[in-house]
């Protein structure tokens, strides 16, 4: 219980100053994607259905707090964090240069995704490439910058409040 | 366990698609509730940075204060400091008191509102949201002003925030009147912030606020003032949106396209007034023709 009023109160925050952060101009307007760090935290640290059930409601979310139609995001976040989830343990570990990258990855992917899925269901006015193009890598940069943060805000909370389930093991980012 | 696993994911694909196919009423619903929930901590938020703008503005104005202090050696400090401190509040006090002059023209139903949080949540639409909304008696479609002009309309509303579609998202589109000249055309926002940046061209073909298909022999020159026209039924006529920058041809040569600075600040609006309905504005106009014509 304790643990999921936690992982509800950071995916609020995360949406909360996702919404309220300032976007820059030359980034194409790319918001900071705190709430798709926080999904890939869960990606990386946690076993599949916990990761999938963050993935979806932090997609949710950010659908509702944007006016983009409903599932957009969701889809987004959860085929990201099942590609993460499917390299867990391979290539993918807890480690701030693995952060950075799936940071970057993961907020390019999205962002050309929702583009994607935007035009194909005609809900936007047609964007020139060059904006899009701006708007990916705003979205990766801010992603890459963002994302080692807020893993490491969310092993600290796990970690100081002792919340990680026994079965998910219990070496925690940032801890080594 | 696996099995369960399973199931907890084909769970969430059952769920991914109710998601996608929810009927408008009930995504307008969950979007409402959300909305009303984070307005009051967007709220907080919004005031608190504009304390922290404040402050930072106090800061360079401090600045601004020691070069003078260079040139102006003999001027006395404490004034100079009392200055300072209420440079800020006098900003403020002109904004507010600016809009009150505003509103004292407009019929009694204009609604005054705070901007609480600027660009939509995903940065796609160039957007803000209003500490008022549905309670206040605000509908969508309804037009946005500041003390200077037009900013955008109405897109969304719940009991107590509404979400404004701003003049410079590629999705709005208002019908202008150019005043010295009397040419119509139809204003089309770029989709980017209005930030004067001229580099910004390589992110937008288009800039924030451009007027398309006007008549290649029409009068029109920079510095022009466009108004709304009041044509398509959804923004009140004369209302300012912009003055002339710049003149160009189309591509194909057959029209010209005008680019506008906007009359308000889109970027750094904080108090805003929403106007009733276009028919709800008529009535009192009429009424008080009528009273004037009265003997």
């Amino acid at each position: 219980m304790i643990y999921t009023a936690t992982v509800l109160l950071l995916l609020l925050l995360a949406g909360l100053l996702q919404s309220l952060l300032p976007s820059l101009i030359w980034l194409g307007e790319a918001k900071v994607p705190l709430l798709m760090a926080l999904a890939t935290y869960f990606a990386i640290a946690h076993g599949r259905r916990t990761t999938m059930i963050v993935a979806a409601v932090a997609g949710l979310f950010q659908d509702t707090l944007s006016q983009l139609p409903m599932g957009y995001s969701m889809v987004c976040l959860m085929a990201l964090c099942l590609a993460i989830q499917s390299q867990r343990g391979t290539w993918l570990c807890e480690t701030t240069g693995t952060a950075v990258a799936i940071g970057f990855a993961g907020g390019v992917l999205t962002t050309v995704a929702i583009y994607l899925l935007l035009m194909a269901g005609q809900d936007y006015a047609q964007a020139p490439a060059s904006w899009v193009v701006a708007k990916a890598i705003g979205g990766g940069l801010l992603g890459a910058l963002v994302t080692p943060a807020v893993w490491m805000f969310a092993a600290y909370l796990e970690r100081r409040l002792d919340l990680r389930p026994k079965t998910e093991g219990k070496i925690f980012y940032g801890s080594t | 366990m696996r099995d369960r696993g399973y199931l907890v994911l084909l769970a969430l694909g059952v769920a991914l698609l109710i998601v996608v196919n929810l009927p408008a009423t009930v995504a307008h619903n969950l979007r409402a509730v959300i909305r009303e929930g984070l307005a009051p901590y967007q709220a907080w938020a919004a005031r608190a940075l504009h304390r922290a703008d404040r402050a930072i503005e106090a800061g360079r104005d401090a600045e601004c204060m020691r070069v003078e202090c260079v040139r102006l050696r003999h001027e006395n400090e404490a004034l100079r400091t009392r200055v300072r401190n209420s440079a800020s509040l006098d900003r403020r006090n002109l904004e507010l008191s600016r809009l009150l002059g505003r509103a004292r023209e407009l019929p009694d139903s204009a609604v005054a509102c705070e901007v609480i949080a600027r660009d939509d949540g995903g940065g796609w639409w160039q957007a803000a949201r209003l500490d008022r909304g549905a309670s206040s008696g605000l509908s969508g479609g309804q037009a946005v002003i500041t003390a200077d002009g037009l900013i955008g309309r109405i897109r969304d509303v719940s009991n107590g925030a509404c979400d404004v579609l701003l003049l410079s998202d590629r999705s709005s589109r208002v019908a202008v009147r150019f005043v010295r000249s009397g040419v119509p055309g139809i204003l089309t926002g770029g989709g980017l912030s209005p930030s004067g940046e001229p580099l910004l061209g390589v992110l937008s073909p288009m800039p924030p606020l451009t007027v398309e298909y006007t008549d290649r022999s029409a009068d029109l020159r920079t510095n022009d003032l466009v108004v709304t026209s009041g044509l398509g039924g959804v923004f009140p006529a004369d209302l300012p949106v912009g003055v002339v920058r710049r003149i160009e041809w189309a591509p194909s040569r057959l029209y010209r396209m005008i680019n506008l600075e906007p009359c308000a600040d889109l970027t750094r609006v904080r108090y805003v007034l929403v106007l009733p309905q276009r028919n709800a504005m008529r009535a009192p106009a009429a009424e008080s023709l009528r009273e004037d014509a009265t003997p």
